[in-house]
């Protein structure tokens, strides 16, 4: 049986070939061969490429013994070395294809009219009708497709009967293929136009029944059941009536519908779709079509109908893929009996922002834009300004379970893990108490030591859930890029942070409780979307609102590391309760190395070894 | 539904954590016939944080029990002026909450990560105050799709019971406008 589609070079009926041995026209007994003598061994010429051998092994080449002697003609059965292999006629067998469309190959064919030819296939036939189509020369060879199996046997049964006004006889080959396509952009027009007639705008339905004999598509080949050119069809629906209700595509040749579970996703309104007089086999393929929400469904004419002895069973069978189904097959279901429970609902749709006090935005924003213009910055130092002296801040990480992409490097999270504060993991009080930073400094310390960060600012989804005089409650989510980390990773957040007023009218942050994990792809997509930054938007003027205590940018004027110093400096101090001047000594001595001067301080306090003036102020 | 401090130790816990911070100032002690200088503070903010880790235990297993499982009784565990904002939707109330929550398709949370933090007592003078953070996976029955999620609580003792005072729940999905 021939095989589907290409691949094989015997299934490939090369039409241009019948120049080389078209030799009818001028009979000149023996030819001259450059090969060896074709009689060596009964098999030895046999070549796939004879179109001829795609049936049955005893078809013979229709013309005359001559071209035998090249092409191999012989099959090895019967036939004497040099004679025509007889011709049992019986054994010539017609093969039904899997596909529906045959392709009809007349060897020599050009040497008529298409007229001609077409004329003399239909008077034999007649009077039985067929449709040439896609009927086209190639090479020597004429070549259509009739997309009828009847025809097309009763085609291959007329190999060889009729007489053409040439004196030839005019071979038929048929086989089983489809018109090869290449979607272009003229075709899709074409669809377009052919559809525009089809579509009925008052009811929202689409006929799409026959679309391939349709008059705008009659010279190229545009059948349904061809996925490539089905989802085509699909897409020049979604662009241009994406509310489309009806579609009926009845009589169009499709057996697979895998590809057809894109239909629920470009249509949600899809209620009604006929399906008749098609090639579905078995109820398993309309699971592609489950996810619509199908009230009317036509089936009809499709062997998967066929296999139910029981129309009841074949009801029911149907009703399990589509529950909500009221008509089937232009009958309609009794109505189910079901449970009186409301339909599934949906998730309400996400918004950006809630805030509990309009009036709190401006604060807010404020608030965000200073906080994180020095997270983001070189050193985060300067936001020991934005801690109260006896802030918390605690940590937990953790990796994606619903995202297969967390085994690349750069999706490790292991420099937030050693901090991760997870109480389901942490269990015992000591650690848990450890893992808790608590006071300015050791906040500040710790989130020094994290990773180098841009936030996307405008991707942030705020949430103010407290905002009172006393106390404000602020919750951010949103992702941030890791600057300074190889393959500058994307990470998401989650933090909340609870916000007091602090001694001199500006605001500090009392608890600060930090969630970091991988982004999702969707997160991954959109970051950073947006194009323009939010300390971008307004001028950063003078800030309307005193946020923070004291202005938190490096101060223009001061040099950095002078500013760096005193803040090291007001922290040691702070940290120890040693005076400035001591403060001074030690960080000197230790060549300003904070962390350093710390430890020190630590080991001698311990040894018992500061003198207590180095605490008085 | 709410709960109580089962717990024998929680309960005297709380009542001495009440008791004394009015005047949570050193005290000097004597062990083994030494002065031990014993700072009150510290070690009541200690215990603090260690009795916000525990509550945040016993609190997510019981609110994730009831929102997956018995979402009528969840609005309880809201202040009647409690507020839940969802993925940026704000529903003042308890009374307005259940109805929302029934609302929502049936789910299916799963925490994976939980951390706790005591909110000062001096910024909350009147009732103990901790903030609780939840993170993992969450399936709503309408797609049947697992879905990371963040929470986080503000949970306030109210007569011997804790209540939310703010609940703000978002899915882990892009914000950006565009």
């Amino acid at each position: 049986m021939p095989k589907r589609g290409g691949g094989r070079p015997r299934n490939n009926w090369k039409g241009g070939e019948h120049f080389e041995h078209d030799d009818r026209m001028h009979n000149t007994g023996r030819r001259v061969m450059f090969k060896q003598s074709q009689n060596k061994g009964k098999n030895k010429f046999r070549n796939w490429n004879d179109a001829k051998l795609l049936f049955d092994d005893d078809v013979d080449m229709g013309a005359s013994g001559q071209i035998q002697n090249r092409r191999g003609a012989f099959r090895g059965r019967g036939g004497r070395l040099g004679s025509p292999p007889p011709r049992p006629a019986h054994r010539r067998k017609f093969i039904t294809g899997v596909l529906p469309w045959y392709q009809i190959t007349i060897p020599y064919g050009a040497k008529c009219e298409k007229e001609t030819l077409l004329n003399a296939l239909s008077s034999f036939l007649s009077p039985d009708v067929f449709v040439a189509h896609y009927f086209k020369m190639e090479g020597n060879a004429a070549i259509f497709y009739v997309d009828d199996v009847k025809m097309a046997e009763k085609i291959f049964n007329a190999d060889r009967k009729i007489m053409l006004p040439n004196g030839f006889k005019m071979i038929l080959v048929v086989r089983n293929a489809v018109p090869r396509i290449n979607i272009t952009d003229d075709m899709k027009e074409k669809m377009k136009l052919a559809m525009a007639k089809r579509y009925n705008a008052a009811t929202k339905a689409l006929n799409l029944t026959k679309f391939h004999v349709d008059p705008e598509l009659a010279d190229i080949f545009c059948a349904l059941f061809r996925p490539v050119i089905m989802l085509a069809a699909i897409d020049i629906i979604a662009e241009n009536i994406p509310d489309l209700e009806a579609l009926n595509l009845n009589d169009n040749k499709i057996h697979g519908l895998e590809h057809l579970k894109i239909l629920a996703v470009k249509f949600k309104n899809l209620k009604i779709l006929y399906m008749g007089d098609n090639r579905i086999t078995s109820i398993a393929a309309l699971e592609a079509l489950k996810a619509l929400p199908l009230v009317e469904l036509y089936l009809k004419g499709n062997p998967l109908v066929n296999r139910f002895n029981d129309n009841e069973a074949y009801k029911s069978e149907i009703r399990r893929k589509f529950p909500k189904l009221m008509r089937l097959d232009d009958e309609d279901l009794p109505p189910p009996i079901s449970f009186d429970i409301p339909d599934e609902s949906t998730l309400p749709p996400v918004q950006q922002s809630f805030l509990v006090d309009p009036s709190g935005q401006e604060l807010v924003k404020e608030f965000l834009k200073q906080y994180y213009a020095i997270y983001d910055s070189e050193s985060r130092q300067a936001l020991l300004e934005a801690y109260h002296e006896t802030a918390t801040f605690t940590l937990t990480t953790n990796y994606l379970s619903t995202d297969p992409r967390n085994t690349g490097s750069t999706s490790k999270l292991n420099t937030y893990m050693m901090y991760s504060r997870n109480l389901l993991r942490i269990t015992e009080r000591e650690p848990r108490r450890r893992h808790l930073k608590t006071g300015k400094l050791q906040v500040v310390s710790l989130l020094s030591d994290l990773p180098k960060t841009s936030h996307d600012l405008m991707g942030f989804a705020v949430d103010l859930v407290i905002f009172r005089p006393t106390m404000l409650v602020l919750t951010m989510n949103g992702v941030y890029k890791e600057i300074m980390t190889a393959g500058t990773p994307l990470r998401s957040f989650h933090r909340t942070f609870v916000i007091v007023p602090n001694s001199s009218g500006g605001f500090c942050i009392l608890n600060d409780i930090l969630f970091v994990t991988n982004v999702t792809k969707d997160q991954e997509e959109k970051a950073f979307a947006s194009t323009v930054p939010i300390a971008a938007a307004p001028a950063p003027a003078p800030a309307p609102v005193p946020v923070l205590t004291s202005p938190l940018a490096p101060v223009a004027g001061t040099s950095q590391e002078d500013a760096q110093k005193n803040m090291m400096l007001n922290m040691l101090s702070q940290q120890t309760g040693m005076n400035e001047h001591w403060s001074i000594n030690c960080l000197q001595e230790t060549g300003w190395d904070y962390q350093r001067a710390l430890f020190i301080f630590n080991q001698l306090q311990s040894e018992g070894k500061i003198p207590p003036e180095a605490f008085v102020k | 539904m709410s709960w109580l401090f089962n717990h024998r130790l929680k309960k005297d816990y709380l009542l001495f954590y009440i008791n004394n911070k009015q005047h949570s100032k050193n005290t000097t002690i004597q062990v083994f016939g030494l002065n031990v200088v014993f700072d009150m503070a510290a070690d009541l903010a200690l215990k603090n944080v260690d009795n916000a880790c525990e509550t945040a235990e016993e609190f997510t297993r019981l609110f994730y029990k009831h929102l997956d499982n018995s979402r009528h009784l969840t609005s309880k565990l809201y202040l009647d002026a409690g507020l839940l904002v969802w993925n940026g939707n704000g529903i003042n109330g308890n009374a307005k909450i259940q109805k929302f929550l029934l609302d929502l398709p049936p789910s299916s949370h799963y925490v994976k990560t939980l951390d706790a933090q005591p909110v000062s007592e001096n910024f909350m003078p009147d009732n103990l105050t901790y903030l609780i953070q939840a993170c993992g996976d969450v399936t709503y029955q309408n797609d049947d799709v697992k879905k990371p999620f963040q929470e986080t609580f503000v949970i306030v003792a109210v007569e011997g019971k804790w209540k939310i005072a703010t609940d703000c729940y978002r899915l882990q999905v892009p914000y950006n406008c565009s």
